[in-house]
This record gives structure tokens, C-alpha cells and sequence, in this order.
């Protein structure tokens, strides 16, 4: 039993000998790792895109439109449109008109005789005309009648004010304030000021027709003696009134001769803007000059100065044969109707054809429009949701020709360098289907800042390029007809090693150089047609080696 | 030199618990109360045995599988760099798993009432089992070109955490050469972590400009665990759902009930087997429940789109794919868990009155995990009150043990001390269990009549 327990107490001892040791080599080695490496290949599609050019083309401009043909063949369109609303125009003025009441030594006996009277008072106001308007009838939204009476007569005082020609639902206008002097007053005048809301009133300003920028008031005062009040020649009632509007529903009347537009517009071309090379033909391009007129008012127009400006600057006059000289737009007669008139522009009545055939970046012109030119005074009328909207489209139609039209198209992007680390390999594999008929040659250039040999500045050098030369996405086959009978696939491959990576990752700004070309017909690039079903599909896929490795 | 410290902890504990780790040792140990936690039909030597509050029993499980510390020694790239794909191509068996089980007893009795030996005793249960699926680490960690052409279905996860307080009362009962032995347990649950079939499909196409592919599937449950996403089935959560409340823990309306059963036979004088079932029963959590359900959803992407791309929504490219695992529908509907059930069988045969060879099978379920084991035993008893026992198991999913126990007493005070893996004192970086298991009883009545082995 001795001899049992001295081998439990040496097992013992030689076990916690032998744990130390053990354990002590395994924290050491555990100890030592500093960090963790993992390498992972990864397989994954990355971009799997779809277009037509209906997308390309609404993706590099901002105001552009495409419409499409009943054939579904495409028309891009640039618009710019212009609106001015009625309610711009004809401002009306504040109206204000006094009016003094004081009575004459032989009144004032008559007053006292009668021991008061009543008297009827008419007159009108004239509406001031800073355009020569003639106005008719006004029909109010919003505005105010205001009145001020300072009565320094010691009786009883009424007075009714009346304006036959300002109604609403029929009834005129029509107030009635009553003063009465009491003898605690002394000889503080009576002071009232009432202020009437003339939202949905009809000003008549015609007197039935029969004039214009008349309005028409009426005053019936009373005045009741207080006997043993004194009345003097130097008492009086006096009213101040002012007629403000603010807003109105519509206004009739000869409206006067203004200014309805008068701007230099210029219409960016975005597809012609980045374009650093090469041509590209359009087959009669158009410009539609369509507006659409609910004012009530001859309008008379005039273009002046259209011409469009290529990249390098220069101009290029359009002469357009409607537009030589001045031009009227239709108007409508009833109030609620909206006038249409339009022009077309092509190559049969100006040289656009040959303007637009030089890329320009845009088209420039100057619009003057006037209303009564000619000053003949007439009825017009304006509502405040007359609307005169003038739409200038520019449609470039299906029918075009691209000779190594080369794009820029330049990208800042932020440098990073944090992904850069785990990215040891990446292999590219692009395919692209094309239903377009264009060949585009890609290229997409990474730059990056160096400093100059002075230290101070920086110009843009090449970091790195994705394609060794620019990749060709090959056009679609077409018939003799310049119409796609095939789609066309292209397929490329490359490595992108970390040290490209870093490059592209430390670049600042990446440049897509595309230069395009129509699908040829005996060699030599053809007039085609684009339908809204040629598409281009764009698959990049990855084989990415990442390696992490912690620090 | 903290470092250090926690590299020993992790050295220790990493070994510590085992994955469905068999209790192989205690069995042995027949003086001790716990034995019966084995077999209630153990009969105890001592007709009394009353347990410390949480002293009489401490138990500390710690297992990991499917990969060693020596692995990950092995996976060094050079001497300070652990190279993560060299080391997943050195897991073993389903995947990495850690297993911790940490049980005390909150008291215990055990005393005879006539021919009868009944028990009662309360103790808190833990046991937390996580395990990464092989393929899914392989697959984050060299990527999916490898599955070129293949769909690589993935267990990501599989949990099993489950918290709770047993009691119960066991009553057995000697009849010449045959005890039988029943517990009957009630359970209160705190609280619970599972997973269910969880598992991802990852697609990658023969042709790399095709879609790749990527399905969920499989159950989340949880209680006592604040909401995990922002919603329930489309009603947004409160503040309450989402922080955590102690009070959950021990709200107690998470109630089971379980049942160990068990016999032993004395075949021969000096023959005995025996055989039991443990932990038969299961949980039901009504308390603060979470079920998260990704019922095949699918996301399929062959990459950006002009969609994407003009309206400048890149990252949701990636997004896509995220917001899969956590498109989960979710319900607060109560949930069961069974328990890991166990089931033993052996045979003892004491060829002197003081040694005992043993043989136990055991066989464990972890859902469709059965874990089982086969130990051959030596128990002496080297004195009146002192026993020692060692034995080795082959496991079918850890690598093979050498157990050591001893119970001792002095006076009224048994101490007992086991483990089951004795060479992870040798070995800290090729085992992968510890396993420690200790504590004082005072017990009485040294019931020589019903101990007949010795």
C-alpha cells in the first residue's frame, strides 16, 4: 500500500511536470501568431447589362427624349420649352380716390333751419393705364377695398357708399357707417376704417359697354343737427379710399401692347457635346417649333440669330425661311380654349440639315414675342391659367452615319486604398452581344496625379488603362438597307494583377474613350436605322483572387 | 503576458468540453450521489447523502471538434501567421464545434425510506453547443470557384444553447438481484438558442456570366433573446423587444418535464449490468419566443444591372444577397426543445472484493447527431473511503480518452474529482476535451448491505 501511494504521488509529480512543459510549448506556439492569412478564389458575375440605344442615349443626356415611330424605329429629341403664365401680365395698379365733404355758410344756415339733410353724391375713378389697356371687366381672386373717414362734424352722420359696377352674385358693393357725435368727444373727429374683401367680385369698368377703366361710386350721406352744436365752415368729412388688386381670375379689355418673351436661349446637344473626333451624319434632322397659346391676345414673334456652335467654337448660322421675318401664333377667342401653331424645320425650308452635320454641342437663338404689335385695339382677354408654352424639339431621326465619332467621357472617382489589399488577381472576362449597328471601340484610361518637377504642381499621367488597345465590341450585321439582320458577340479576357489594381484603386479620375462607326456596307460605314429592339448586352464576369492578411 | 493568460484559458477551456461529450468517468464512481445521475438505479453505499449547495457538484465540460490547437499550430504559414485555408483543409469530420456544459447542483438529498431510496435534488443546467459546418468555412475561406458548375450547400451554424433549472425526485428500489430506478425532472426553462436545418445553397454557374444563385432554408429559435431583426411578420419591434430583459430568465413560464429510468442486474455474483435512459423529456418555451424561418428564399444575380447602375443603387448588388439571411419570417409562436437523451448499457464484474473491471456503452442525440462511445474501466478501492477509478474510451467523434475519478471521504465530507480526459494534461494541443467534474457531499450510513460489490 506504502509502495502504491509513492507511485500516486510520482504519477502526480511527473503529470503536473509534464502538463507544464506541454502547456507552456503550446501557449508559446499559439503565442506567436500575430495575425491570420486567408486565399480565396471567388467566381462571380459582376455586370450583366442590357440596352438599347433609347438607354445609352437617355443615360449621357439630361433633356433628352426619344420617340419612337410606329415602325418602333427611334427619334431623339432635344426639347427646351418655355412657359409664362397669365397671371405675369397686366398688372393692375392701386386705385385710390379721396373725397372731402365741407359746407358753405348758406348750407350750414339751411342745415340748421332743416335741423339736417340727406345728400346724394356720384362720381368715378379712372384706373391707371401704363400699357394703353382699355380694361373692361376684371374678375378678382384676391384684393381689398379699404376706406379712412376723419368727421369732424358734432351731429349724428351716416354715410352709404356704394360701386354700382363692382358685384358679386349680382349685388353691388355696398356699405353703410353710421357716427354719432357725443359732446364728451370735444372736438376729437370721429375716426372709422372698415377694409371689405373683394375675392369673387366682377369689376365692371365698361359701364355696360359703353366704356373702359372706369369705376363708378356713389355716396349718400345723412346728417342729423344735434341742437346747440355749433357747425362751422371748417368742418368736414373726409374719406379716403383705395382699391388694391391683388390677384385676378381673368381680365377683359384691350390688354395693350407687352413684351410676352424675350430670352437668348441656348440648347445643349449632350450627345455631340463630349465628341472629340470623327462625324456623324443625320439624315434631315428637324426642328419643331410648336406653341401652345391659351391667352387671348394676338401675339406676334420673331427668331433672331439661330445658329449652332460646334466643340471648337464656331458658329454656324441657320437660315429657316418661316422665320426670316416676323410670325404670329394663333390665339384663341373664347375664354377656355387653347391655340396651336407649329413649324417644322428640316432641309426642305433651311440649312439645319447641314448644321446639324456638324456635331454641333448647341443650338442658339433669340426669342422676342409681343402682344398687340400692331396696337389695333381689340377684345383680349387673359385668365390666370392662360398658359403660353413655347416647345423646341430637335429630332434627330433614325436614319444616321457614324464615321469614328470618338467620345470622352471623364470620371473623378475617389482614390482608395482599402480594397486594394485583399485583391491579388483579378482575371476579366467581358462578353458583349451587339444588336446595335456600331462598332465601338472602347478603351477606359486611369489617371493619376504626378508632380512636376517644381514640386508645386500636378498633371494628370496614365495610371493604367483597362484594354491594351481599345477593345472592339463589333457592330451587328446589316442588310443593303442599313437594317440589323444579326446580332455580333465580341469577347475579351484580361488580368488585372495587384499592381494594376493599386494603380486603378490610387487613380483620381478614369477616362472613357469610345469611338464609333456604323455598321459598313462595301467596306465604308453606312446610313442605318435604330429600332428600340437593337440591344447591347454587356456581361462582365470575375475570377478574383483575394488574399487577406491581417496586420 | 495577459495574452498568455488568456491563451491558457482558451488552451484549457478549449479542451474542456466536449462535443455531446459522455460523462464516462462518474459512472464509475459508485459512492457518490451523482452516479445516479447516470443510473437512478444506482443504490448508493451511503443510505444518506446530503449535497452542498453548489459545492457538491461543479461541472465544467469543454469540447471542440474537428480541429486541435496542434492544427492550428500546423496552419502557422511562417512563424507568426495562421494561414486560414490550411487550416480548413485540416478540419476533420462535419466541421469545427464547440461544446460548453456548466451544471451546479443548488442542493440534493438523498435518503431511504424503507426498502426505497429516494432522492431529491435542484441544480442548474447549461449547455451551449456551436458548430461551423466544414463546408462553409471551406467555402469563405477559398472561395467558390472550387463549386464551378455546382451547388455547395452549406450548414452554416448549428446551435444549441439551452439554460434551465432541473429538479427532480428519484426513487429506487432493490429486489434480490435486480434495482430499478426512476427520476422524474421538471424543468424550468431560462433560456434557449437553437438552430434548425439551417443551412445555405450556393450556386456557381459552369458559365461565368450566368446567375449564381443563393438559397436559405432552415429555423432560428430563440427565448429569453432579445429580437434579433427589426420586425415581427411585418409589425415593427418596440424598445422592449429589442433590449435585454433580465427579468425573462427567470420569468419561469418556460415549463418541462423529463424522466431518467434505469435497472441493474446482477447476473452473476460478482456480474452486474445495467443499463438507463437519461434526460428523456424535453421543453416547452412559451417566454419571450423568437421563431426566425427562412423558408427557401432565392436570390439569383448575374450582376449589376442598368437599372442598378443608373439610378446609382450599385450596392445593393451585394445587398441582395445579405439581406437574404436576415429576410426571415419571424413569429412568436411557443416552441419545444427536446433534450439530448442518453442511453447507457454496461456490464461491471468485480474479480476481488476491491477491483472492478467495467464496460459502458453510451450513445447521445444532438438532433440527427447520434455521438457514441465505448469505455472499459478499472475501479479500486484503495482503502475503506477512497476509491480510484481510470478508464478509455473510444468516441465516435472526439478522438479517444484516458478518465481518471477519485472520491474520498473523511468523516462525514466525501470529496470526489473526475475527468475524463486525462491526457489533455499531456497533450493540451492534440485533446480536445476537458472535462472537470467535483465536489462534496456529506453523507451517512454506510448501507453496506445494498453495496455488495466490494
Amino acid at each position: 500500500m506504502k509502495t502504491l501511494h509513492y507511485c500516486l504521488k510520482a504519477l502526480l509529480l511527473f503529470t503536473i511536470f509534464t502538463f507544464s512543459a506541454c502547456l507552456k510549448d503550446t501557449i508559446d506556439e499559439l503565442s506567436a501568431i500575430k495575425g491570420v492569412k486567408v486565399t480565396s478564389n471567388y467566381s462571380l458575375p459582376i455586370i450583366d447589362i442590357n440596352v438599347g440605344m433609347e438607354e445609352i442615349y437617355e443615360s449621357i443626356t439630361q433633356n433628352a427624349g426619344v420617340k419612337k415611330n410606329p415602325d418602333n424605329s427611334i427619334i431623339f429629341t432635344f426639347n427646351t420649352s418655355d412657359t409664362i403664365g397669365g397671371s405675369e401680365f397686366v398688372a393692375i395698379p392701386p386705385v385710390p380716390f379721396d373725397f372731402n365733404f365741407q359746407m358753405s355758410p348758406a348750407v350750414i344756415a339751411a342745415f340748421e333751419f332743416q335741423n339736417g339733410f340727406n345728400l346724394t353724391l356720384k362720381d368715378s375713378a379712372k384706373l391707371p393705364s401704363a400699357s394703353g389697356e382699355l380694361l373692361e371687366s376684371i374678375a378678382i381672386k384676391s384684393g381689398s377695398f379699404t376706406i379712412a373717414i376723419n368727421n369732424t362734424f358734432k351731429h349724428r352722420t351716416k354715410i352709404v357708399i356704394k360701386f354700382p359696377g363692382l358685384t358679386r352674385n349680382g349685388v353691388p358693393l355696398q356699405d353703410s357707417i353710421q357716427m354719432n357725435y357725443e359732446s364728451s368727444r370735444g372736438s376729437a373727429p370721429i375716426i372709422v376704417n372698415r377694409s371689405f374683401n373683394l375675392a369673387g367680385y366682377i369689376f365692371d369698368l365698361s359701364r355696360n359697354g359703353t366704356t373702359n377703366n372706369t369705376i363708378d361710386f356713389e355716396y349718400v350721406i345723412g346728417m342729423e343737427r344735434i341742437i346747440g352744436n355749433t357747425t362751422t365752415t371748417g368742418d368736414a368729412l373726409a374719406l379716403s379710399q383705395n382699391i388694391t388688386i391683388n390677384e385676378y381670375s381673368n381680365v377683359r379689355g384691350y390688354l395693350g401692347r407687352f413684351p410676352i418673351l424675350k430670352a437668348a436661349e441656348a440648347q445643349k446637344f449632350e450627345i455631340f457635346e463630349k465628341g472629340i473626333s470623327g462625324k456623324v451624319f443625320i439624315d434631315n434632322p428637324k426642328l419643331v417649333v410648336r406653341v401652345s397659346n391659351s391667352f387671348g391676345i394676338p401675339i406676334t414673334g420673331r427668331i433672331n440669330n439661330i445658329r449652332v456652335t460646334t466643340n471648337q467654337d464656331v458658329d454656324i448660322p441657320i437660315t429657316i425661311a418661316p422665320f426670316q421675318d416676323t410670325f404670329t401664333f394663333n390665339y384663341p377667342t373664347v375664354i377656355g380654349q387653347t391655340a396651336v401653331s407649329e413649324w417644322v424645320i428640316d432641309k426642305s425650308n433651311s440649312n439645319l440639315n447641314d448644321a446639324i452635320n456638324a456635331s454641333p454641342s448647341f443650338i442658339k437663338y433669340d426669342l422676342d414675342f409681343t402682344s398687340n404689335i400692331n396696337n389695333i385695339v381689340r377684345e383680349n382677354f387673359i385668365l390666370d391659367n392662360s398658359r403660353f408654352i413655347a416647345n423646341i424639339d430637335v429630332e434627330v431621326p433614325v436614319d444616321v452615319k457614324i464615321v469614328d465619332y470618338e467620345i470622352l467621357q471623364s470620371n473623378k472617382k475617389s482614390v482608395s486604398n482599402t480594397e486594394v489589399d485583399v485583391v491579388d488577381q483579378m482575371k476579366l472576362y467581358i462578353r458583349a452581344k451587339n444588336g446595335l449597328p456600331f462598332d465601338v471601340f472602347t478603351q477606359i484610361v486611369f489617371l493619376k496625379d504626378s508632380i512636376l518637377l517644381n514640386n508645386t504642381d500636378t498633371i494628370l499621367v496614365v495610371a493604367d488603362s483597362l484594354f491594351a488597345s481599345p477593345w472592339p465590341i463589333l457592330a451587328a450585321q446589316i442588310n443593303s438597307q442599313g437594317n440589323v439582320i444579326s446580332s455580333t458577340e465580341s469577347v475579351f479576357t484580361t488580368i488585372v494583377t495587384k499592381k494594376r489594381f493599386e494603380n486603378i484603386q490610387a487613380s483620381k479620375q478614369f477616362n472613357v474613350v469610345s469611338r464609333m462607326r456604323s455598321s459598313a456596307i462595301n467596306g465604308e460605314p453606312a446610313f442605318v436605322r435604330i429600332y428600340t429592339d437593337q440591344k447591347l448586352s454587356l456581361k462582365l464576369a470575375t475570377d478574383a483572387r483575394l488574399i487577406y492578411q491581417s496586420k | 503576458m495577459m495574452k498568455k493568460y488568456l491563451l491558457l484559458i482558451l488552451t484549457c477551456c478549449s479542451n474542456m468540453f466536449a462535443w455531446a461529450q459522455h460523462d464516462v468517468t462518474l459512472t464509475s464512481l459508485r459512492r457518490t450521489y451523482q452516479s445516479t445521475y447516470m443510473n437512478p438505479a444506482f443504490m448508493p453505499q451511503y443510505g444518506t447523502s446530503v449535497g452542498i449547495p453548489v459545492l457538491s457538484n461543479i461541472f465544467i465540460n469543454n469540447t471542440r471538434v474537428g480541429f486541435t490547437l496542434q492544427d492550428i499550430i500546423d496552419s502557422k504559414s511562417n512563424d507568426t501567421t495562421l494561414d486560414i485555408n490550411t487550416f480548413a483543409s485540416k478540419i476533420s469530420g462535419d466541421g469545427i464545434g464547440f461544446q460548453t456544459a456548466i451544471n451546479t447542483d443548488l442542493f440534493h438529498v438523498s435518503f431511504p425510506i424503507g426498502s426505497y431510496q429516494v432522492s431529491i435534488h435542484s441544480g442548474i443546467r447549461s449547455q451551449n453547443n456551436q458548430m461551423f459546418g466544414k463546408d462553409f468555412i471551406g467555402f469563405f475561406a477559398n472561395g467558390n470557384e472550387f463549386f464551378r458548375g455546382r451547388t455547395a450547400v452549406l450548414e452554416p451554424l448549428r446551435i444549441y444553447s439551452l439554460n434551465y433549472v432541473e429538479n427532480g425526485i428519484s426513487v429506487a428500489k432493490q429486489f434480490r438481484k435486480l434495482s430499478v430506478g426512476v427520476r422524474g425532472k421538471y424543468f424550468q426553462g431560462i433560456s434557449v438558442t437553437k438552430t434548425e436545418n439551417l443551412s445555405l445553397s450556393f450556386f456557381t454557374p459552369e458559365n461565368r456570366f450566368d446567375p449564381v444563385k443563393v438559397t436559405t432554408n432552415g429555423k432560428l429559435q430563440t427565448s429569453g433573446i432579445p429580437l434579433l431583426l427589426d420586425s415581427v411578420t411585418g409589425q415593427p419591434r418596440n424598445n422592449d423587444e429589442k433590449e435585454f430583459n433580465a427579468e425573462n430568465l427567470y420569468a419561469f413560464n418556460n415549463n418541462g418535464f423529463g424522466l431518467d429510468a434505469g435497472f441493474t442486474y446482477k447476473v452473476l455474483r460478482n456480474l452486474m449490468v445495467h443499463a438507463s435512459l437519461i434526460d428523456f423529456g424535453s421543453i416547452t418555451w412559451r417566454n419571450n419566443t423568437y421563431n426566425y424561418t427562412l423558408s427557401g428564399n432565392e436570390v439569383s444575380t448575374s450582376g449589376i444591372t442598368y437599372d442598378q447602375v443608373n439610378d446609382n443603387s450599385v450596392g445593393r448588388y451585394g445587398d441582395s444577397l445579405l439581406n437574404l439571411l436576415v429576410d426571415s419570417k419571424i413569429t412568436r409562436e411557443s416552441f419545444k426543445t427536446a433534450l439530448q437523451s442518453r442511453y447507457l448499457a454496461g456490464a461491471d464484474w468485480d474479480f476481488t472484493k476491491r477491483d472492478r473491471l467495467g464496460f459502458l456503452f453510451q450513445g447521445r442525440s444532438f438532433g440527427s447527431l447520434l455521438t457514441t462511445s465505448y469505455t472499459a474501466s478499472y475501479t479500486r478501492r484503495m482503502s475503506t473511503n477512497w476509491d480510484l477509478t481510470a478508464n478509455y474510451t473510444i468516441n465516435n467523434y472526439i478522438k479517444n480518452t484516458v478518465g481518471f475519478g477519485s472520491a474520498v471521504k473523511w468523516g462525514p465530507v466525501q470529496l470526489y474529482i473526475v475527468s475524463d480526459d486525462l491526457l489533455v494534461l499531456f497533450q493540451p494541443n492534440l485533446r480536445n476535451i476537458v472535462y472537470l467534474r467535483l465536489g462534496l457531499n456529506l453523507v451517512f450510513t454506510n448501507n453496506l448491505k445494498v453495496v455488495t460489490n466490494y
